[in-house]
């Protein structure tokens, strides 16, 4: 598995890159995470085992003089590809700084900004990419379930804890997925779920469709501020459940609990490593405290990437003791 | 004899004043593909403008719409910019040119104004888009006005010379 994602990727490089992925190591290949391109510097790819540069003949070194140095004409390839030349087609899209392509996957970018009245109006000669591969794992939340959902068959209020590159967003998506599918075994029916994805990294949409799979009772708001459209999709779609990733401005916070008080269920994550520092940014101390959240799920690294520490409930007792890998 | 001779000279005048007709047609050409290409352009800016379509997408459905020699440049280059994911615009715009040169009418200079243009084909901002293309659209219509002055003349020129050469050459067999 694995592979499908990588040639949903290839199309934007050049020949010469192209032979140069299809030429990695298998086991390199199928977990393939990022692969960057920096005008005038050496190929740079990460996967879940590490990262590397990689030689014209497509093997990993960690030499620097060896590595394929990627031309500007290569970074030029990718983006006409990405853009299908057609940049002011995708102005909002060079604003935030990335590009969502067919297969959710994001490509980031970085180059000469163009500044209209102090703030960011678009880029121009992009001399950097970061394309990376957007990996879903159906059923990876599966062996949390039975902690995430009340005997009476509902969802609890949920909040995933984690650093950066945790599978945070991995695990948000299968819980999503999971709760609209329905959990016939804990006897949960499919509900409706509503998504605000602001950095198109749960749904992966393009133009507008979810790419990645969310489960068949769920909508989604693109690139759409969270504090806004929390409530909009609770307005708009009556969910059941919404769900939405790395909450925290304050603003953010508040709309949570607009939103609580419609009746919805949440389910958010959140940028932190334990809960006691969470505590302690501004806004979350009370929310906290109130005792709106049920479940604490909190994320590692320590056997790679979707390590479960511990679920913790609502008072901040231990459910479940790790740390413990996800399915993958 | 005298009704064989009528005929012949009737055929004369005829077939020369018909080629003189077709020569004056091949001067209103030009000034037809710089008028669809005028339009094919103010096509572009409103999808570009106003649908913000992907270029392939726009040029290859203009391309549908225009009547005429002129919509091989948008096809061609929408087919290849869609063959050829990486391709820069601009040389896409180009080989469709070439397809244009060989079986258009246009003369060098309405070439380069369009190439001027495809330099600039979706490597920027939606404004400056917009500026790119009024400016090739300002250049085409100037073109335009001589065609048609060209047209004019050279047309009406050929139309009565056909009828006079056939007269001409029936009254020195005689």
């Amino acid at each position: 598995m694995g592979l499908e994602q990588v040639d949903e990727v290839l199309h934007l490089f050049p020949p010469t890159l192209k032979e140069i992925i299809a030429r990695l190591p298998l086991k390199v290949r199928e977990t393939l995470e990022e692969i960057r391109l920096r005008c005038q510097k050496p190929l740079h790819i990460r996967w879940t085992g590490g990262d590397s540069w990689l030689t014209v003949e497509g093997r990993l070194t960690q030499n620097l003089i060896e590595a394929y140095r990627v031309e500007a004409k290569d970074v030029q390839h990718a983006v006409q590809a990405l853009t299908q030349n057609s940049l002011y087609a995708l102005e909002e899209e060079l604003r935030a700084g990335y590009i969502t392509i067919k297969g959710g996957h994001r490509v980031g970018l970085a180059g000469e900004t163009v500044v209209e009245k102090g703030s960011i109006r678009t880029l121009k000669n992009i001399s950097s990419l970061n394309i990376r591969l957007a990996r879903s794992l159906p059923g990876c939340a599966r062996p949390l379930l039975p902690y995430l959902v009340s005997p009476s068959g509902r969802p609890y209020h949920i909040l995933v804890l984690s650093p950066p590159r945790c599978g945070k967003t991995t695990l948000l998506r299968d819980l999503i997925r999971s709760f609209s599918c329905g959990i016939p075994d804990l006897g949960l029916p499919g509900l409706n779920v509503g998504v605000v994805d602001e950095r198109s990294e749960i749904a992966g949409c393009y133009q507008g469709i979810p790419q990645l799979d969310v489960g068949p009772r769920t909508d989604v708001l693109d690139r759409c501020p969270k504090w806004e459209g929390l409530l909009m999709l609770v307005r708009a779609m009556g969910p059941e459940v919404v769900a939405t990733d790395e909450v925290g401005k304050p603003k953010e916070l508040e709309a949570l609990q607009e939103a609580l008080h419609s009746g919805v269920i949440l389910l958010a994550s959140v940028h932190a490593s334990t809960l006691e520092e969470l505590k302690r940014r501004p806004g979350w101390g009370v929310l906290l405290r109130q005792g709106v959240w049920q479940r604490f799920i909190l994320l590692s690294r320590v056997l790679g990437p979707g390590t479960v520490e511990t679920i913790m409930d609502g008072e901040g007792r231990a459910l479940l003791i790790g740390p413990r890998k996800l399915l993958s | 004899m005298v009704l064989l001779k009528v005929t012949g000279a009737g055929l004369i005048i005829l077939s020369s004043g018909f080629l003189g007709l077709i020569l004056s047609h091949i001067y209103q050409a030009r000034p037809a593909q710089l008028k669809a290409l005028i339009s094919g352009l103010k096509l572009l800016e409103t999808e570009i403008v106003y649908a913000s379509t992907p270029l392939p997408q726009a040029l290859g459905r203009i391309g549908e719409r225009l009547e005429g020699i002129v919509k091989l440049l948008f096809l061609e280059t929408a087919t290849l910019l869609r063959e050829e994911p990486g391709l820069p615009a601009a040389e896409a715009w180009e080989e469709g040119l070439k397809k244009l040169k060989e079986q258009g009418a246009l003369h060098w200079q309405d070439l380069e104004i369009l190439k001027a243009l495809g330099q600039g084909l979706g490597v920027s901002g939606r404004e400056d888009q917009v500026k790119n293309l009024e400016l090739a659209r300002e250049h085409l219509k100037r073109q335009l006005a001589l065609a048609e002055e060209v047209a004019q003349r050279q047309g009406k020129m050929w139309r009565t010379l056909g009828f006079l050469l056939g007269v001409t050459l029936v009254l020195l067999m005689y």
